[in-house]
């Protein structure tokens, strides 16, 4: 199935969504750490960290991650709506990473006057770590 | 018939020393509320990577999705430390979300305020090939707009290092 979708993009199955990059600072990860009340110093201080042998470098926290999927995705389906987002955190993503977001319509589906896209998502750090593996359904309006 | 003797949150945490995991199973989360207000999304789209200036600002409607995570985990009743304190877990061996799963029934909207309550759903040992003796801790949160109709969900699942003794 395809679809015309916002500003005429013909969204289908196997489409390959636009890629979204963004490079971490510390600077984000101490918003974060507000944000969520954490204190868990692996987000703040590089030496907790390597006391804990993750590493010597700062760990950038999972909802940011996952937030960096989440505006790629707003970013391919401009006024969509998240129906759902199972998220998988498989490495981590450290201070200083340039990540990049990329993934793929699988699948189509018409709900009413609406359709709902399937997409498997990956985020990725210098190409060759993935740090998130998301399924997302998409839920857009597809007329014009 | 067996009387159920769950202890509450309030119970447990008051004494955390030793206890089973199977006594977190089912276990409700205090509960609580919480606001989504419009200079913390704000925050949230500058730290993640969107340009917010005056021309934009207008756009930003609706609440950022990630904050199901932020929300439920804030207004849960009980913070992060709050739950590691629980299953007397030290932060220091390094705690790491291995799994999450949201759904919604609607946009998350700002300037409003949501009831949020959950449960552990168990707390179970294993070992890790990477990481060694682990603890995987499982719980779902839900937010419900007024009057209490539910607008999203999320499962956490967390990975709990153990130091080795």
């Amino acid at each position: 199935m395809d679809t015309s979708g916002e500003g005429g993009l013909m969204y289908s199955e196997g489409f390959t969504l636009k890629d979204w990059e963004f490079l971490v600072p510390q600077e984000s990860m101490d918003t974060w750490a507000v944000i969520l009340d954490d204190p868990n110093p692996i987000h703040l201080d590089a030496n907790a960290v390597k006391q804990v042998g993750l590493g010597n470098k700062t760990i950038n926290q999972g909802p940011a991650n996952i937030a960096y999927i989440l505006n790629m995705i707003e970013e391919n389906f401009p006024n969509s709506q998240i129906l759902k987002m199972n998220n998988k955190m498989t490495d981590s993503v450290l201070e200083g990473d340039l990540v990049t977001v990329s993934g793929h319509i699988t699948e189509i589906k018409v709900e009413e006057s609406q359709f709902v896209a399937s997409c498997s998502i990956q985020l990725t750090v210098e190409e060759d770590k993935i740090a998130v593996l998301s399924e997302i359904d998409v839920l857009f309006d597809g007329s014009q | 018939m067996v009387k159920e003797n769950k202890k509450t949150w309030e119970e447990l945490i008051s004494n955390p020393k030793g206890l089973p995991n199977d006594v977190f199973s089912g276990l409700n989360f205090p509960g609580g509320i919480f606001f989504i207000d419009s200079d913390t999304n704000i925050s949230i789209y500058k730290s993640t990577g969107v340009l917010v200036n005056d021309k934009n600002l207008n756009n930003f409607i609706n609440a950022h999705p990630i904050f199901l995570f932020t929300s439920t985990l804030r207004g849960s009743g009980a913070s992060i430390q709050d739950i590691f304190n629980l299953l007397d877990y030290d932060v220091n061996n390094g705690p790491m979300l291995g799994q999450c799963n949201m759904s919604f029934t609607s946009p998350l909207q700002i300037d409003r305020e949501y009831k949020i309550d959950g449960k552990i759903i168990s707390l179970k040992e294993k070992i890790s090939k990477k990481l060694g003796r682990i603890k995987i801790l499982d719980f779902t949160l839900s937010m419900f707009d007024n009057p209490n109709s539910q607008v999203a969900s999320i499962n956490y699942i967390w990975i709990l290092p153990e130091k080795e003794v």
